[in-house]
């Protein structure tokens, strides 16, 4: 079974390959139809996902083990399965779907968003700790970023845009095309593996 | 055939990083052997699920949100191929292991490394299928859910391999708030600051990807390492030559590498 996927994966992976190098007419299509292939695939996957998620919540709801895990998870089969009813049934244009979305998923959504900076403001505190040389380094380039970036840091003292700017082109951006370069050789060498077969850890053995 | 601007010299390189990586493979099969650096993260894999076990709490995995058909996917294939050793050592040492997915294509792949490496340990018993689960393709509900399994299932330890976006801080803070062991790897330069001030142990950029090779000590993924290093000393020579040159006012090596 194993080989058989992994024959599949070659024959498809190949073509897709060919076609970021070469304007080859017959490879092209062959490549934009695999990847058309690989688009209706992940719609597929969302059925097994939402399959996934109502069988651990049934689970949940059935165990009754916390009453507000419990309820959790009634919440969201139940505005799982109403949004999908009315999606498939009415359209996304129906007043129902539209009022969960534009009442629940939306603001729920920009909560998340908001809370980041809270979380920026503890790793922040929890990083400024000046424990070794390593946190005192980045206490200070911190410290010349944000006073670069607000307008009272420039009445200070003029310096700060520009250490600022050198600190982001020449030390950070050493820093980061090292990481690319390094990271972008993992990225094919791990790609290339799974394509010719030596790497098969991801089916499972 | 007609190649891009630059698919010559790209489609070259690439028959050369088969080539040599075919040839390590050979070598390594036979026997040799490279000195591979140790890396604090390797360990802490393997610290994270020991702590737990003496704990008796769970472990929570995450493969990041990138799918298998984003650009990115190497991060997720590196995430999954780490998943199935720290898969088989919470088997070994009987320790419950939640995995959180984003993208629901990951989610099949992730329930068969796992079932596949509870049954290699011999504990098909213990794998649990409820244990493995999706939460929505939408950033902020995923991470709502993730952080969710943190604090709902006490867990002891939080991995994260793969590609992370905005959401990474949220899941790092909320497991240190819980006092949870961190072991982090991306290749996203964005999100590796945020990994870095959170986590106990990181794996930056190719060190994601080298994390397979060391953890397994399969032929396959050492001598892809010795493979990466042979690239990577010949693509810095190319840089170095090439940024020389093009001071001196000749632009035959940027031409090559971005035209022919």
């Amino acid at each position: 079974m194993n080989i058989l996927i992994l024959i599949v994966g070659l024959v498809a992976g190949v073509p897709v390959l060919l076609s970021s190098f070469a304007e080859i007419p017959v490879i092209t299509e062959v490549a934009q139809e695999f990847q058309r292939w690989g688009i209706i695939l992940a719609g597929f996957s969302s059925f097994l996902g939402v399959m996934n998620l109502t069988h651990v919540n049934v689970s949940a709801v059935r165990r009754k083990k916390k009453l507000a895990s419990t309820y959790d998870s009634f919440v969201l089969l139940v505005m799982l399965w109403l949004l999908i009813v009315v999606g498939v049934f009415f359209g996304q244009s129906h007043p129902i779907y539209d009022f969960v979305f534009q009442n629940a998923l939306k603001p729920l959504s920009a909560s998340g968003f908001a809370m980041l900076g809270f979380f920026i403001a503890t790793a922040a505190y929890r990083a400024f700790r000046v424990r070794n040389v390593d946190a005192a380094i980045l206490l200070v380039c911190g410290c010349i970023m944000m006073l670069a970036n607000i307008p009272i840091g420039e009445m200070i003292w003029g310096g700060f845009p520009i250490v600022s700017e050198w600190i982001m082109k020449t030390l950070n951006g050493a820093a980061m095309k090292g990481i690319v370069i390094g990271s972008g050789i993992g990225a094919i060498a791990t790609s290339v593996k799974v394509l010719i077969g030596l790497e098969r850890s991801h089916l499972g053995g | 055939m007609v190649f891009k601007d630059g698919g010559r010299f790209a489609f070259l390189l690439l028959i050369f990083l088969v080539a040599v990586l075919l040839y390590c493979h050979k070598k390594v099969k036979a026997g040799f052997r490279p000195q591979i650096r140790e890396i604090p993260a390797f360990k802490g894999i393997e610290e994270a699920v020991g702590r737990a076990a003496e704990m008796g709490r769970p472990i929570h995995f995450t493969p990041g949100s990138d799918a298998f058909n984003a650009q990115t996917a190497g991060m997720t294939l590196a995430g999954v191929i780490c998943l199935a050793h720290i898969a088989s050592l919470c088997a070994r040492y009987d320790v419950r292991l939640l995995v959180s997915n984003r993208r629901p294509e990951v989610q099949p792949v992730t329930e068969e490394v796992v079932k596949q490496a509870f049954l290699t340990e011999g504990k098909s018993g213990a794998y649990r299928p409820t244990d493995i689960r999706f939460f929505s393709d939408d950033q902020f509900a995923y991470a709502s859910g993730v952080v969710g399994v943190i604090s709902g299932e006490n867990t002891a330890a939080n991995i994260m391999l793969g590609g992370f976006y905005a959401e990474s801080l949220m899941f790092a803070e909320a497991a240190a708030t819980y006092g949870n062991i961190q072991v982090a790897g991306t290749a996203s330069t964005s999100q590796i600051p945020f990994f870095v001030t959170t986590c106990d142990y990181v794996l930056i950029g190719e060190e994601l990807y080298a994390a397979a090779a060391i953890l397994s000590d399969d032929p396959a993924q050492v001598s892809s390492l010795v493979m990466q290093d042979i690239v990577r000393v010949v693509i810095i020579c190319l840089v170095t030559i090439g940024a020389v040159a093009t001071s001196f006012g000749w632009h035959g090596i940027k031409d090559i590498v971005l035209k022919w």
